[in-house]
C-alpha cells in the first residue's frame, strides 16, 4: 500500500502512544544509573553504585527472597489447580461449566482492593494475617484466574481426536494424559506459569494489605517505605533489574509461546 | 468358517438427547471382509463406528468380536485400529514415534518394535520420512502414516472414518485401490465409513446403506445397484442416482402421472404385469443411463428438455415429465431429437417399483447382474 | 469422562475461589454494617448504617469520591483516544511486528503497579525528565508541579491501565473482516466514512469492554494515586486503604469498599447496556 500523509500521521501517533506507555519503565531503568542520591535530569554523573548497594543490602535481599518464594509456590499451585479445572471443564463439559468459569475468572473483573479489605479482616479474625499461608492463599487467588483463562483456551485448542487416537492404540487414560494431553498442553502451561509468576512477584495491591512484618515482599517494602521516606535509589536499581527480568520473560515467552496470543 | 460371524453387532442403541442416533442396529461382518457403511451425513454411520471403537458407549445392545463380548470394554483394551478422518497424528512425535505408539502401549520394545514399525510403514509404502514430524508431510503421506499406526498394533478390526475425504480427487481414486490392496495383503477385517458411494461400491465387499440410524440394505455393491431394497437406496446409489417418478395405477393397463395425465406404457411396464394393485401410489425408479430419448410416441413418456449438460464422454439431459424433473444420461455421440418436446423411453425389462408411502419395494427386478 | 471425575478435577480450584474470593465479598457487606467500639479496635456487631451515614455526611469523603469519579472518567477517555489508533495499527498494519507490539503493550500489566509508578516519579518529579528537559531547552525556569496534582495521577493511571483498553480493542478489531472495509470503500465510502460508519460500530463492544475495565481499575486504584498524588490527591480507594491498613477501622473501610463495589456494578450495568445497544446496531 502506498504511504499517505494520513498513514504517516497514524504511524507517528502509534509510536508516541507506545513511547508514553513505556516511558516510565525506560526512565526507571535509566535513573538507576544516576550516581546522585536523588535522581535529577539530566544526571550529573553515572555509576553502578546503586546496583552494588542493592546486592549488598541484606534487607532487600530478604524481601526479594520472600517475593521469589511466594511467587514460585503460588505459581505452581495456581497453574496446577487451573490446569486440572480447565481439563475437567473442557473435556468433561459439565452442565455447570459456565458458572464455574465465571467463578474462576471473577477476580479479573472484580476490584482486588475491595476484596483485599475483606480478606484483611477475615485473615485477622482467623489469625493468618501476615503469615506465609495467608499470603500464598491470596496470591494463588489472584494468579489462578489468569492461569485458568490460558489453560481453558489451551485445552480447548487440543483436538480431542489426539486423545481418542491414543486410546484406540491401547493407551490407558493415565497414559493418554501423560503421553498426549500433557505434552500438547505444555506451551499453555509455560505461558500461564510465566504470567502467574510475574503477576505474583510484582503484586503490591493485595499484598500490601496482608503482608506481615516478617513476610514483607519487595514491592510492599518499597511501597511502604516510599510513603514514609521517599525513593531510595537502591530500590530503583532493584526495580530496574526486575523490569529487565520481566522484559526477558515476556520476550522469551513471546518468541517461544506466542504469549500475547494467549492472554 | 464358524457359524457365528467374526464381528456381530446386535441391537446397538444410542440417543443424543431425545434424538435416536441409532435406534437399534444389527450388523454382521465375516472375517477378512471389507465392509463400507454408506450414508449421508448425520445418518449415524460415524456414531456406529465410534461405538465399535469404544470411544462412545452404546446405551443398549451387544458387540461380539471373534467370540468375545467387547460391549463394555474400554477402547484401549479392544485392539481395534482406527484411522481418523483428520488422521489425528500426534504433532509432538515423529512419524516413527507415531507408528510405534501403540507398540509402546503394549510394552513391545527394542528390535521387535522397530521391526514392526518398519513392516507397517512398508505396508503403506512409506520408509523415507521416518524422523520427520507429521506436519512436514503431505496430506496423502499423513494418511499413510495414520493407517500404518493403526495397522502396526495388528488390530483385530480396522476402522476407517471417511479415509479419503481430505484428499484431492485424483489421489482419492488411487488411494481407494491401495486401501483395498492393503486390506487383502495384511489379511485385515475392515469397516469403512463414507458418504461417497463411489468409494464404497468400488472398495467394499459389502455395503451397508444407512439412513436416520437404520441400515436400509446390507448387500454386495452389485445388488445395491441392481436390486435396491427401498426407494431411498435407489435414489442414493448410482451417479447420477435413479430418478424416482411418482405415479399411480389406473387399471391394469395404464398409469396416472403426477399432473393427472394418463400414460399407457408397453405391456411389460403396465401395472397389471408389474403385479401391483389396480389402485395405489408408486415410485418408479428409472436409471438415467438406461433411459433414451426419441420423437414423441404414444407409449413413451411425454417429456420436455429443460437443459443439457455436456460431461465429456456423455451428456446429462434434464427433462420435465408431468411436472417432475428427471435426468437421462446419454452417450455424447447419441443424437438429440430436434424438438424439445420428446418421448422418454423406458427399458421394458427393468422397472423397479416402490410403494410411495413406505418406499418399500413393490416389485423387485429379476435382473440383478447389471453392469455398474 | 465420568461426571464424578470431572467434578473432582474442578472442585479444588472452584472451592478455593469460592472460599477465598467470593465469601469475603459477602462478609464485606455484613462487616460494613458493624462498627468499632469507640476508642478501641474491637468490633461492635450490632447492625447499623452508621458507617454509611458518616461517609455520606462528610464533604471530605464525598469530595474524594467526586475527585475519583472524574479522574476515572478522564482516564477512561484518554485510554480510549490513545488505544484506538494503537489497537487498529497492531491488527491492520503491524504485520510481523504484531507479536512484539502486543508484548510491549502487556509489559505495564505484568510489571505490577509499583515499578512503573517509581519510574513516573522520576519522569514527572520536580527534578525529573520532563522538567529537566524543558529547563535545558529554556522553555521553563521553575519546575512544573506535576506530582501531587490530578494531572500527574491521571498520567499514571492512563499509563497503567492503557493495556486494559488496548487488548479488548485488538480482539474486537480482529473480528472485523478486512472485506468489510474494502466493501465499503468499493461502494465509494471515504476512509473517514468507512471508519465512522463501519469500523466504529463494530468496535463498540470492545470499546465498552475496555472502557469498563479501565474505569473500574481507575476507580479502585490506590497505589498510583498515593505515590503520584503525594497525599494531596486523595482518591476513594486510598481512603479505604488508609482506613483498613493504618487506622484499622475495618468496618468503615468495608463501607467505603461497598460504595466502590456499588458504583462499579452501576457502571458495569451501563457498560452492558451500551454493549447490547452496539450489538443491536451491528
Amino acid at each position: 500500500m502506498k504511504a499517505r500523509p494520513a498513514d504517516l500521521a497514524w504511524l507517528i501517533t502509534v509510536i508516541l502512544v507506545l513511547a508514553f506507555l513505556l516511558a516510565p519503565i525506560a526512565v526507571l531503568v535509566f535513573s538507576a544509573f544516576d550516581a546522585g542520591n536523588i535522581f535529577r535530569f539530566p544526571p550529573r554523573a553515572y555509576s553502578l553504585r546503586w546496583f552494588e548497594a542493592a546486592f549488598a543490602s541484606a534487607e532487600y535481599r530478604r524481601s526479594l527472597w520472600v517475593s521469589t518464594v511466594l511467587a514460585f509456590v503460588s505459581t505452581i499451585a495456581a497453574v496446577t489447580l487451573a490446569s486440572l479445572a480447565a481439563y475437567g471443564l473442557v473435556r468433561g463439559r459439565p452442565v455447570y461449566r459456565r458458572a464455574v468459569e465465571v467463578l474462576l475468572l471473577a477476580p479479573l473483573t472484580l476490584p482486588l482492593v475491595v476484596w483485599a479489605i475483606a480478606l484483611l479482616s477475615i485473615y485477622a479474625s482467623i489469625g493468618i494475617n501476615g503469615t506465609p499461608l495467608g499470603l500464598i492463599l491470596a496470591h494463588i487467588t489472584i494468579t489462578l484466574p489468569l492461569a485458568a483463562r490460558i489453560m481453558i483456551a489451551t485445552i480447548s485448542q487440543i483436538d480431542p481426536t489426539y486423545e481418542e487416537a491414543a486410546e484406540s492404540l491401547g493407551a490407558t487414560p493415565a497414559r493418554v494424559f501423560l503421553r498426549v494431553t500433557l505434552p500438547l498442553a505444555m506451551p499453555g502451561i509455560f505461558a500461564s506459569s510465566a504470567i502467574a509468576f510475574l503477576v505474583s512477584f510484582n503484586d503490591v495491591v493485595v499484598s500490601t494489605f496482608i503482608a506481615g512484618a516478617s513476610w514483607l515482599t519487595f514491592p510492599v517494602r518499597v511501597f511502604s517505605q516510599l510513603r514514609s521516606e521517599g525513593i531510595d535509589p537502591t530500590t530503583i536499581a532493584i526495580g530496574a533489574m526486575i523490569v529487565f527480568a520481566t522484559l526477558l520473560v515476556v520476550a522469551i515467552g513471546e518468541r517461544l509461546l506466542k504469549l500475547s496470543r494467549r492472554l | 468358517m464358524a457359524a457365528t460371524p467374526y464381528l456381530s453387532v446386535h441391537a446397538i442403541q444410542k440417543h443424543y438427547g431425545p434424538v435416536a442416533a441409532l435406534p437399534g442396529v444389527d450388523l454382521d461382518v465375516e472375517r477378512g471382509a471389507f465392509v463400507a457403511l454408506l450414508g449421508p451425513s448425520g445418518c449415524g454411520k460415524s456414531t456406529l463406528l465410534r461405538i465399535l471403537a469404544g470411544l462412545l458407549d452404546a446405551e443398549g445392545g451387544a458387540i461380539r468380536l471373534d467370540g468375545q463380548d467387547i460391549t463394555g470394554l474400554p477402547a484401549w483394551r479392544r485392539d481395534i485400529g482406527l484411522v481418523f478422518q483428520n488422521y489425528a497424528l500426534f504433532p509432538h512425535m515423529s512419524v516413527r514415534e507415531n507408528v510405534r505408539f501403540g507398540l509402546d502401549m503394549r510394552r513391545i520394545t527394542g528390535a521387535e518394535a522397530e521391526a514392526r514399525v518398519d513392516e507397517a510403514l512398508a505396508l503403506v509404502g512409506l520408509d523415507k520420512h521416518l524422523s520427520r514430524r507429521p506436519s512436514e508431510l503431505s496430506g496423502g503421506q499423513q494418511q499413510r502414516v495414520a493407517i500404518a499406526r493403526a495397522v502396526a498394533i495388528r488390530p483385530r478390526l480396522l476402522l476407517l472414518d471417511e479415509p479419503l475425504s481430505n484428499l484431492d480427487a485424483v489421489l482419492r481414486t488411487k488411494v481407494r485401490l491401495e486401501l483395498r490392496e492393503l486390506h487383502d495383503r495384511a489379511g485385515l477385517t475392515t469397516i469403512m465409513v463414507t458418504h461417497d458411494q463411489a468409494e464404497a461400491l468400488s472398495t467394499a465387499d459389502r455395503v451397508a446403506v444407512m439412513q436416520a440410524g437404520r441400515i436400509l440394505q446390507y448387500d454386495t455393491p452389485q445388488a445395491l445397484y441392481g436390486a435396491p431394497a427401498t426407494a431411498f437406496v435407489a435414489g442414493f446409489i448410482g451417479s447420477p442416482a435413479a430418478n424416482l417418478l411418482p405415479l399411480s395405477a389406473a387399471g391394469p393397463d395404464a398409469w396416472l402421472l403426477a399432473d393427472g395425465s394418463r400414460w399407457t406404457p408397453p405391456a411389460t411396464l403396465a401395472p397389471g404385469s408389474a403385479g401391483v394393485a389396480d389402485r395405489g401410489d408408486y415410485l418408479m425408479a428409472l436409471r438415467p443411463e438406461l433411459l433414451s430419448l426419441g420423437e414423441r410416441s404414444p407409449d413413451g413418456l411425454p417429456a420436455t428438455i429443460k437443459a443439457v449438460e455436456f460431461m465429456g464422454g456423455d451428456r446429462l439431459v434434464h427433462v420435465d415429465v408431468a411436472g417432475c424433473a428427471l435426468t437421462a444420461r446419454l452417450s455424447a455421440v447419441d443424437r438429440l431429437p430436434d424438438s424439445r418436446e420428446v418421448s422418454l423411453r423406458v427399458p421394458e425389462q427393468l422397472p423397479l417399483l416402490f410403494e410411495a408411502g413406505s418406499g418399500a419395494a413393490a416389485r423387485r427386478s429379476r435382473v440383478t447382474n447389471n453392469k455398474i | 469422562m465420568k461426571p464424578l471425575n470431572t467434578f473432582l478435577l474442578i472442585a479444588p480450584a472452584a472451592l478455593l475461589m469460592l472460599g477465598v474470593f467470593l465469601v469475603p465479598f459477602l462478609l464485606l457487606a455484613v462487616l460494613s454494617l458493624w462498627t468499632l467500639k469507640p476508642g478501641t479496635l474491637s468490633l461492635d456487631t450490632s447492625l447499623t448504617l452508621a458507617n454509611y451515614a458518616r461517609l455520606f455526611g462528610d464533604t471530605y469523603y464525598l469530595g474524594s469520591l467526586w475527585t475519583t469519579l472524574w479522574m476515572s472518567a478522564v482516564t477512561t477517555l484518554a485510554c480510549l483516544i490513545l488505544g484506538l489508533p494503537l489497537a487498529q495499527w497492531i491488527v491492520r498494519r503491524a504485520g510481523r511486528a504484531r507479536g512484539l507490539l502486543i508484548g510491549l503493550v502487556i509489559i505495564p500489566m505484568v510489571c505490577g503497579a509499583l515499578l512503573p509508578t517509581l519510574g513516573l516519579v522520576n519522569l514527572l518529579g520536580p527534578l525529573g525528565v520532563v522538567n529537566g528537559a524543558l529547563k535545558s531547552f529554556g522553555l521553563i525556569t521553575s519546575s512544573l508541579p506535576l506530582l501531587g496534582r490530578p494531572i500527574g495521577v491521571i498520567v499514571g493511571l492512563v499509563q497503567a491501565f492503557l493495556p486494559l483498553m488496548v487488548l479488548p480493542l485488538i480482539t474486537s478489531v480482529e473480528r472485523i473482516p478486512l472485506d468489510y472495509e474494502q466493501a465499503a470503500m468499493s461502494l465509494g465510502a471515504r476512509r473517514v466514512t468507512v471508519w465512522r460508519r463501519v469500523l466504529l460500530p463494530l468496535m463498540l463492544p470492545g470499546i465498552a469492554a475496555g472502557g469498563l475495565l479501565v474505569f473500574c481499575a481507575s476507580l479502585t486504584a490506590f497505589v498510583t494515586p498515593q505515590i503520584l498524588g503525594q497525599g494531596k490527591v486523595v482518591t476513594f480507594a486510598s481512603l479505604a486503604f488508609q482506613q483498613a491498613s493504618r487506622v484499622l477501622d475495618w468496618p468503615f473501610a468495608s463501607a467505603l469498599a461497598m460504595v466502590m463495589l456499588a458504583l462499579l456494578l452501576v457502571v458495569a450495568g451501563l457498560g452492558a447496556a451500551v454493549a447490547r445497544f452496539a450489538r443491536r446496531q451491528a
